[in-house]
């Protein structure tokens, strides 16, 4: 049998044709002229794109789980899934399939910079807002009967915020003479005033324990509202094995202060003591970190941490085994008994007025969702406090939060769908997401997973783009050589 | 009309498609090596590329030598 030539050769050109389709069609997949690109994945198989969740100690390997769904279990925090970015993308949609699983709060980020240091974490959901009673308004959302005026207002112990800041109010007293407060606060610390007679004037004693340096340095820096108005460096001394550094004092003062709430920002590492604090303000609160120190070096006596506080969830954290103690808040207490070790204090009653929370050997590291007076008299609130994840709307009588949160959308069985979008740096080859599910291992709750879906989207593809997109490409390319 | 025989046809043929298959896999593993994941998540041929040189080797090997 013989095959004409003419054939023959059409035949030897079939296999370079599928070739070059092959590649067309690789690079239309790699270069959607739409620019959209979707990725999805529900875990089994394993998806080229998106990987699992890790680390694998607060995570269920993927696949079918004990009770029957596919997808992922995650029961710790926090945790973070990598994804392979397909080619220079504006923005990144992540969408997610989820069932909380008692954990009430989740919020999910995009590690931004390459070293990590830079975390994108917002609102992803939120039980207490599930409800019908709280409805969206611009700005967040507040109780049935209420309008979006109601995060306006000045009742801030009726507001709470959740990744979004507030209007601070214009708050002013008249003259009052200097009061001063020994404190044993070590580290950096906010302290939020208001201006006494149209002054803010604050006086820091200070002391370096550090024995191995002489060159310590603080700052402070002054804000009213987000605006910053001054920022200044101090040495700290310190000493080379003599002792503890020498208390110095370094003095804050704003004049002509208009009406408002100023923050005054220290910033120092744990080894600069504030041993106390004078001030012509008649209100003054620090938060939401409060850390007493000890007075190792400085005394022969101990000081007691106390403080007075609406904060209702507190998390307490002592570094040594001297700070070993029973940490009370108002009439809840919890044992501090190993160190480096977070416990939680949350208040059950319904109380408004702040509470005294105390150290009685001091040392001790806490975090609030409100703020802390070492008055009674001296407590305001100069701005809502924390949504965090034991908040009870109700209880704590807020009416109102302050959130760019959206609900997700309910779908059967109690499994949610939420979706967030980020912007992505053109650069950027893969992605790491966190997901945060605050207090999950102690509440001996989980987060299941059953599909993630990545949609990525640039401008449709022109040639003007096509050359920008290859520029992109070859920039990228030449990086990483 | 020249025409060729049938056992010349089918060696031809072969050795055109592993030439093509082995021209397209070099030209993917280019893309792939200066691109990272601009080839091979979306066709998932890494276990597949040794096969198709080895197979592209086969070919070319014990073609006859008036056949290539």
């Amino acid at each position: 049998m013989t095959i004409p030539k003419p054939i023959a050769t059409a035949c030897f050109a079939v296999p370079w044709i599928l070739a070059v389709t092959v590649v067309g069609w690789v690079l239309l997949r790699r270069f959607p002229p739409s620019g959209v690109f979707v990725a999805t994945t529900t875990f089994t198989p394993a998806s080229a794109f998106i990987n699992p969740f890790l680390p694998s100690e607060r995570v269920s390997t993927p696949g079918v789980q004990p009770d029957g769904w596919v997808g992922q279990r995650i029961v710790g925090d926090p945790t973070y899934m990598t994804a392979r970015v397909p080619g220079p993308y504006d923005t990144v949609e992540i969408s997610m399939e989820f069932r909380p699983v008692h954990q009430p709060l989740l919020e999910i980020g995009l590690v931004k910079d390459v070293e990590g240091k830079e975390l994108d974490l917002g609102p992803l959901f939120f039980e207490g807002l599930a409800s019908s009673t709280w409805h969206a308004v611009q700005g967040g959302y507040v109780l049935r009967g209420l309008d979006a005026s109601f995060l306006r207002s000045t009742q801030l112990g009726e507001l709470a915020t959740w990744d979004a800041t507030s209007s601070l109010p214009a708050l002013h007293d008249a003259n009052a003479a200097i009061t001063a407060t020994e404190v044993s606060l070590r580290g950096a610390h906010d302290v939020y005033l208001v201006p006494a007679d149209g002054l803010i004037d604050m006086t820091f004693s200070l002391q370096d324990v550090n024995r191995s340096r002489t060159n310590g340095t603080a700052v402070f820096r002054v804000f009213r509202g987000d605006e910053e108005l001054s920022r200044e460096s101090i040495g700290t001394g310190g000493s080379r094995d003599r002792g503890m550094g020498a208390v110095f004092e370094h003095r804050v003062r704003v004049p002509d202060a208009i009406p408002g709430v100023y923050r005054i920002s220290f910033q120092s590492d744990d080894d600069v003591f504030i041993r106390s604090i004078r001030t012509t303000s008649r209100r003054w609160v620090v938060g939401p970190r409060l850390n007493f120190g000890d007075l190792v070096g400085y005394a022969t006596t101990t000081q007691a941490g106390h403080a007075w506080t609406n904060s209702r969830h507190i998390v307490a954290e002592t570094l040594h085994r001297e700070g070993l103690q029973r940490v009370s808040l108002g009439s809840v207490s919890a044992g501090v008994t190993r160190t480096h070790q977070s416990f939680r204090l949350d208040r059950t009653d319904a109380g408004t007025t702040p509470v005294e929370v105390y150290a009685p050997l001091g040392d001790m590291r806490l975090v609030g969702d409100g703020w802390f007076a070492f008055r009674p008299d001296a407590f305001f609130e100069p701005k809502p406090k924390r949504l965090t994840d034991a908040t009870d709307l109700l209880t704590e009588h807020l009416q109102g939060v302050i959130t760019p949160y959206v609900r997700p959308d309910p779908l059967e069985d109690g499994w949610y769908r939420a979706q967030k979008t980020f912007q992505l740096d053109p650069s950027q080859d893969r992605l790491r997401f966190v997901l945060s599910a605050p207090g999950v291992m102690s509440r001996v709750g989980a987060v299941d997973i059953r599909r993630v879906t990545l949609t990525y989207r640039r401008s449709p593809l022109t040639p003007r783009g096509w050359i920008r997109l290859l520029e992109q490409e070859l920039r990228n390319a030449w990086h990483r050589l | 009309m020249s025409s060729m025989s049938l056992r010349e046809f089918v060696w031809k043929v072969a050795f055109h498609l592993s030439l093509a298959g082995a021209a397209l896999t070099i030209c993917l593993l280019i893309g792939e090596t200066y691109v990272p994941g601009s080839v091979l998540p979306f066709l998932d041929i890494v276990n597949g590329i040794p096969i198709l040189i080895a197979l592209v080797c086969g070919v070319v090997i014990t073609m006859p030598r008036d056949m290539r």
